[in-house]
């Protein structure tokens, strides 16, 4: 009988990108158990928020990750938006869904590239990142910063687009999605990339929902369900787009859902790019109201929440912030059993866990 | 095939789950409950398909809110109670949500809440050695 053995994966490990803890279980080659310890990263961002003023706060909000650094701008913005009874403008609204999906195709690209390298395939690592720096360009255009957007002010957007830049960021989306559609055979039917992410990490239906996961991680199990048709905002209630859903739930179907949303999002930004109406791309906020609210988007990992509280003064009385990156690497104490442990670091970066969130 | 949320909350009432509820906007919900109504409110949740988002928790002078807010079919149900700080307890429902383990663990390492039954203390994003105070050392007569 094999003895079992207890293995530290992280808080720093080469298999992870940011700090976290799974202790690991095994006999033999098979892992038997999987625990998670977070918090390597904690900020206390929900109390420093509370000693902010609201505009301040966004910044805050929005600092809370460099990957879905407009998921969050927007989940707080909307939310402080709608405490204050401030309409934002149509225009505006057109442009932060377009900030929102480059971000989204740059946050999955860079997943991507991360899940190929662990894979063992660093050519298609390179050819990801290549892509992602063009979308990077793009939002570098679009917002003047290449990481940390800071497209919104509370009441619409700080920078209007011109239709030069809007060409320009049309140019530099072909140039990626060229790329793209160069590799997008690669991922999906090489065989010894696919022989590791096939049956890798499996997640069932009935346990995806049992789990509460989100976002690609759900979607890739079967379970149908994205808040941009389901509780939508911004304007994807009036553009067209498919939510992506696969029913292997392992890391091949993770995968393969994060590359076919980069194409959704394509559809999106260009209907964002031609569609872009005229007028204003910002409404004063005077003051923010009383009240409680909570405010959900999509981000690139999945349901992003913010509950905001506020008794009408200058500062929040109490934000609380539900990334999706909680409910995924919960997950993974169930995912990993079974496991190999050869397999460990491509299922963790399968779930795309973003630790920076998490933590807060 | 999801009942419609008209007769859920119609339901949630009637079984004693909820005391009242309001509509706060399109699909935004308050349900006001209490601490003994959780666990048969969150079963009752589940066995209709509705998922667990999040639990926030603020702190009054006395007292905490806790807000679980539960999505069904893009609907958020936000089931509002209080506990007073003595004893500062509530029933866990991580065996309904197992998700909820690390949602009521972050509640407990900020503000001290107790999770009656809860299957796993330890700590999830604090350092172990952190200071965390009980809810009954952070005041209030209950």
């Amino acid at each position: 009988m094999s003895q079992r053995v207890r293995v530290p994966f992280g808080p720093y490990h080469l298999a992870l990108e940011e700090p976290f803890r799974v202790s690991i279980e095994v006999e033999g080659e098979r892992v038997t158990a999987a625990t998670v310890r977070l918090g390597y990263a904690h900020k206390g961002i929900e109390r420093i928020m509370q000693r902010r003023r609201w505009f301040e706060c966004l910044r805050i909000a929005e600092r809370n990750c460099s990957i879905c650094t407009q998921a969050h701008s927007q989940c707080f913005s909307q939310g402080v938006e709608e405490l204050a009874r401030v309409k934002v403008p149509e225009r505006a609204e057109w442009i932060r869904t377009l900030v929102a999906e480059l971000n989204r195709i740059e946050s999955h690209l860079l997943l991507l590239g991360v899940l190929a390298h662990k894979a063992g395939f660093s050519t298609l690592f390179m050819y990801a990142w290549y892509a992602r720096e063009r979308i990077m360009d793009a939002l570098e255009i679009l917002t003047g910063n290449r990481v940390q957007y800071a497209m919104n002010v509370l009441g619409g957007v700080r920078r209007d687009v011109r239709e030069d830049v809007a060409r320009a960021v049309e140019a530099k989306l072909d140039e990626a999605m060229r790329e793209v559609r160069r590799y997008e055979r690669v991922f999906l039917e090489d065989s010894s990339l696919k022989s590791r992410l096939k049956e890798a990490g499996v997640l069932s239906k009935d346990e995806a929902l049992k789990l509460n996961v989100v976002g690609p991680v759900a979607r890739a199990s079967g379970v149908d369900w994205d808040l941009r048709r389901d509780d939508p905002y911004l304007v994807y209630g009036s553009v067209e787009f498919r939510v992506v859903v696969r029913d292997e739930g392992d890391a091949y179907a993770r995968t393969a859902v994060r590359l076919y949303e980069v194409f959704e999002s394509e559809r999106i930004i260009r209907q964002a790019l031609r569609n872009l109406p005229q007028g204003p791309i910002s409404t004063p906020v005077e003051s923010v109201g009383a009240g409680l609210v909570v405010s959900r988007v999509e981000a690139p990992r999945g349901e992003l929440l913010y509950c905001i509280a506020s008794d009408g003064g200058l500062t929040p009385r109490r934000v609380k912030i539900r990334t999706p990156t909680i409910p995924n690497v919960r997950s993974l104490e169930y995912i990993l059993l079974g496991a190999q442990v050869a397999d460990v670091p491509v299922i963790i970066g399968s779930l795309d866990p973003c630790i920076s969130c998490a933590d807060r | 095939m999801r009942s419609p949320l008209a007769d859920v909350l119609q339901e949630l009432v009637s079984k004693n789950l909820v005391q009242r509820y309001e509509k706060l906007r399109e699909r935004r919900w308050m349900l006001y409950t209490e601490g003994s109504m959780l666990r048969g409110l969150a079963s009752y949740l589940r066995l209709k398909g509705a998922r667990l988002s999040a639990i926030t928790c603020e702190e009054t002078f006395n007292a905490f809110t806790l807000i679980y807010h539960f999505d069904y079919g893009g609907e958020v149900l936000n089931a509002v109670l209080s506990i007073t700080k003595a004893p500062g307890c509530v029933d866990t429902i991580t065996d309904i949500y197992p998700v909820a383990d690390f949602y009521e663990r972050e509640v407990s390492e900020m503000f001290g809440v107790k999770f009656i039954n809860a299957p796993r203390t330890e700590r999830l994003f604090l350092p172990d050695d952190w200071p965390v105070r009980t809810a009954s050392e952070r005041g209030g007569s209950g």
